[in-house]
This record gives C-alpha cells, structure tokens and sequence, in this order.
C-alpha cells in the first residue's frame, strides 16, 4: 500500500467521540455537577436546623471574611501551606541531585522508597507521627531518657507539627518532580562551572538552580495546593486546635450542619487555591524568562 | 583522594537523614505492631505477635476491611475500564481540544477530596428530595465516589503505555486485512496489558487507602478501613491497630513491587 493507504489508515481511526463518552459521562454526573450545584448552595440562607434554604445571599461569604474565627483558620491554612512547601523544597534538593546521578539498582531502589510511602494513604502515615510526637511518643521519651529535657514537651496538636508531617508526605512527590528536571541537566555542565574556577556554592546557584527552575515551579505550585487541601494530617496531627481549611469545612457541615457557610468556605478555598498558582505560574514563570534574557 | 572521599561521604548525610524521615513514621508503625504491652509505652518491655493472631476477632475492622475491598476492586474494574477507552480515544488522532478534554479528566485532583465528597452529598441528597427517592448513601454513590477520584491515575497511566506502543503494528494488522475491533483487541491491547495491570494495582490502592471521599458517602452503620482506624487512633494508640496497618503497609510495597516488574515504577513517576 502506497503512502496515500498509509495516511487513510491514521485518520479513518475508530471514531473518537463514543470512546471518551464513559469518561466525560462520570466526569459531569459525579464531578462538575455536583460542584456546580454546590457553588449554587453556597448562596443560600443559612436557617439552623435546615438542610437547604433556597435564597441569592452574599452572607455566608461575608461571614467568613468578618468573622476572625473563620479568617484566622484561612490565614493558618495560607501559613502552613507556605511554611511546607518551603521546606519541602529545602529538603528535597539533596535527594533528588543525588538521585539524578545514579542508575540501575539503585535508583529503582529509590524510587520504590518513595513510591511506597506515598501510596499509603495519609492515616496510616498520621499514625506514625502521633507515636513520634505524643507526650508519651518516641521523640519525648528519648528526650527525657538521654536527659535533655525534664517534663515532657507539647509537640503533637501545634501548628509546627502539622508543618513537619506535611513535609514528610509531600516530600516524595516533590523529590520525583525535581529529579526528572535535574536528570535532564547535562553533567557536564557543573564540571565546566567548577574546572573554569566557580565554588560548588557558586556553581549550585548560578548553574544548576537556575536550570533546575521548570522543576521548582512546577513541584512547589503542586506540594502548595495540596498542602492548602490537608484533610486528614490536620485531624491526626492537629488536633481539634489546629483547624485548617478543609477539616473546618467537614465540621461546619457535619457538626453545625451549615450547609450554605461550608459551602462558601469551599469556594473561598479553590479560589485562592487556583488564583494562587495562576499568579505563580505567570508572573514567576515571565520573571524567570527575563532574567534568563538579560544574563 | 583521601578528602574527597570524606566529601562524598557527608554530601550523602542529607540524603539518608530525609530519607529516614520520610520513612520513619512507616517503620514506627510496623515497630509498634510487636509491641507486648497492651499500651504503647516506648522503649518496649517485649515484643509478641499476639495482636496479629488476634485481629480476626476484632469483627468491626474485619467488615469495614471487608467493604473496602468490595468498593476498592468495582471502582478499579470501572476505572481501568474507562481508562482503557479514554486512552484510545485520546490516542487516536490529534483533534483539536485533546488537551482540554485530557486536562479535565485530571481535574478532580486539583479539589479537596472532601470537598467533592460533601458536594455529590449534597447534590444527590436534594435531587433525592425532588424525586422522593433516597439516593445517598448508598452502595452505587460510593463506588462512583471511587471511580471519580481513581479515573485521573487510570487514565494517566494506560495514557502513557500507550503512547509508547509501536503503531506500525497496528497498521500492519489492518494491512493483513483485520478490522478497526480486531487490531484493537489482538494487537493494541496485548501490548499495553502491563499499563493496564499497573493502572488496576494502583486504582486499587487509591481506592482501598482513600479516606475523605468515603467519610460523606458511606452509609450509616457501615464504615471503611481508614474511617475505622482514623476513629480509633483518634482515641487510643495501642499495638492492635498498628498491626492492622502493618497488613496494609505489606500489601501495598508487595502491589508496588508487582507494578515495578510490570511496567518499572520509575517510568510511571
């Protein structure tokens, strides 16, 4: 068959529409509609005692921004999303420069190390943090016995607690997204910084960070959102003190039975969300296009 | 030489230390799960496998792991299944908006699970109220709740495998005179077999570890794995659940070692 047979062949594919049908079919029922509706709800009146009280009001929103409880469980969720995502890029650096050299055994070692963790669902992962920082928890106890303190410390339900176990689950998302980048980093490029007389300080910082910036933006904008959407960290490791965005939603909703207020907390909560990585995206992404231009 | 060495030794401390800490809190789990005391008291007074011989009689775990499995295994049929057309759909040809339609499948990712779970609540239970008919919760909601949240992983993984295949085969098929179905099913499907099996082991751990979506859709009196433990560790830490963890700690590295057989875990990710 000659080439026009060939090129026939590709475009008289099965037809594409009735193959993406299931899809698109369990994505509106199950997904966009319910939100769609759910934005709706977030416009009704808030009657106690009622499921749904059908009404166009802006209360439930105003509520939130007036309301210092409500504002301060935002700008605790803001804080500790930042806090992480930091740290987590912090701590991931070293793991995935030194995964981008290795091969074979090793790195598939690293990988499943990773990988593994990772799918195991954030109770179990919780769990582990209540026995390292609860009162009679590992990291006290070993305090106590070599000495260093005398009366065990408050380190489960703080704000800091909730940051390092945060760190902890989103570290191996954030070292696979950067390893991909840095692994595309030719080698050779660092040992010509380094042979034409840079320090490895300056060779780090003027060679391979600035490469390694793809990396950055897109691993710190993913580890953020999903910092921003910690449910169950926050009720393990929080406790019922340190309310963040998603579990004072689930509250407002089952306990105070708030529908219109949960709601709107919600919206509020993908709002910023997406303005966040929109403005992250674009202005980082044109800064970091320019400097590139200019240097 | 000698100082290079040493070098290469400490750029390494980094490395192991944030490895430990990603993995110690796992490791305590499985620590704690021989402990002989029926507290958790650190250091141990000895170790016993008691909790693990005991495990079946604690009956309310036993269902709650029970029906996680039953929603874990129907929502990864469904998955892999819609997965599996939605890759060829996407593969076919290039048409235009492909992007759009492939980013909007990923989009339940970027919402708060729980937030879509209280949303279809919500949505279902006044649609219910219209109709006069209770829609959640029940069994059906449930799985489709699954189905939502573990078709972004089906559809990125199978999409993947797919896109790797050599489609001079399939055109040779056709050459040989099969039709559109048969090249399909005797010679594309063959080849992305792997990135199906992986796709369905990890729906399923998806699925099985997923804890918000099934705290507003599971139904009264009926509970899941990670809603069983979260309410139990909330009150007591004792050698018994982390046991039971323990068990799913196991089965999820046995899956993930499967997976990397399969198709190499570090292609996925």
């Amino acid at each position: 068959m000659g080439q026009h047979g060939r090129k026939r062949s590709y475009q008289d594919g099965l037809p594409v529409a009735p193959l993406l049908v299931p899809a698109a079919l369990v994505t509106s029922l199950m997904f966009l509609a319910p939100i769609l509706v759910f934005f709706r709800f977030s416009f009704y009146q808030y009657v106690p005692g009622k499921f749904m009280e059908p009404a166009w009001t802006l209360e439930n929103y105003l509520e939130f921004f007036t309301d210092p409880y409500y504002f301060h469980i935002l700008v605790r969720t803001l804080r500790i999303a930042f806090w992480a995502t930091l740290l987590t890029l912090i701590l991931a650096f070293p793991v995935a420069s030194y995964m981008a050299r290795t091969k074979g055994k090793l790195k598939s070692f690293f990988v499943i190390a990773l990988v593994f963790p990772m799918m195991l669902g954030s109770v179990i992962r919780g769990m582990g943090w209540i026995g390292l920082l609860s009162e009679a928890g590992l990291v006290n106890k070993f305090l106590l016995q070599t000495g260093l303190i005398q009366q065990s410390l408050k380190l489960i339900y703080t704000e800091n607690s909730v940051i390092f176990a945060i760190v902890s689950i989103e570290l191996p998302l954030m070292i696979l997204t950067l390893e991909t980048v840095l692994e595309s980093i030719h080698p050779d490029l660092e040992l010509a910084a380094r042979n034409l007389g840079a320090s490895a300080a300056r060779t780090f910082f003027k060679v391979k960070l600035p490469l390694a910036v793809p990396g950055i933006l897109a691993g710190t904008s993913l580890i953020f959102v999903q910092s921003m959407n910690t449910y169950s960290t926050a009720r393990m490791v929080g406790g019922p003190t340190i309310q963040m965005m998603a579990t004072s939603i689930y509250t407002e909703i089952t306990e105070l039975s708030n529908w219109p207020g949960g709601a709107a907390m919600a919206f509020i909560l993908l709002a910023i969300t997406l303005v966040i990585t929109y403005l992250y995206s674009h202005v980082l992404e044109k800064k970091y296009i320019q400097t590139m231009h200019l240097s | 030489m000698n100082k290079q060495r040493i070098q290469r030794v400490l750029s390494r401390i980094p490395v192991v230390l944030v490895m430990i800490y990603i993995l110690l809190p796992v490791v305590l789990v499985v620590w704690m799960s021989f402990f002989s005391s029926k507290m958790i008291i650190f250091p141990p007074k000895g170790y016993s496998i008691e909790w693990y011989l005991n495990l079946f009689s604690k009956r309310n775990f036993v269902s709650a792991a029970q029906l996680s499995v039953q929603v874990a295994v129907i929502a990864t049929i469904i998955s892999v299944t819609i997965g599996t057309l939605t890759s060829i759909g996407l593969n076919q040809r290039r048409f235009r908006g492909r992007e759009l339609v492939q980013t909007s499948f990923l989009a339940p990712l970027t919402i708060p699970t729980i937030v879509t779970g209280i949303a279809i609540y919500a949505t279902l239970t006044t649609i219910g109220q219209w109709v006069n008919q209770k829609l959640v919760p029940s069994m059906f909601v449930l799985i489709m709740g699954h189905v939502i949240i573990t078709i972004p992983w089906a559809i990125r993984l199978i999409n993947s495998g797919m896109s790797g295949i050599d489609r001079r085969l399939e055109e040779a098929a056709l050459n040989l005179g099969a039709n559109r179905v048969q090249a399909y099913l005797l010679v594309v499907l063959p080849q992305i077999k792997s990135s199906i099996m992986a796709a369905g082991i990890f729906t399923f751990i998806v699925s099985f570890n997923n804890l918000e979506m099934s705290l507003m859709l599971v139904g009264p009196g009926q509970s899941m794995l990670p809603i069983e433990t979260l309410n139990y560790v909330l009150w007591n830490m004792d050698p018994t659940i982390a046991a039971i963890s323990t068990l799913q700690v196991v089965m999820v590295l046995l899956l993930l070692l499967i997976v990397n057989k399969l198709v190499g875990l570090s292609n996925v990710f």
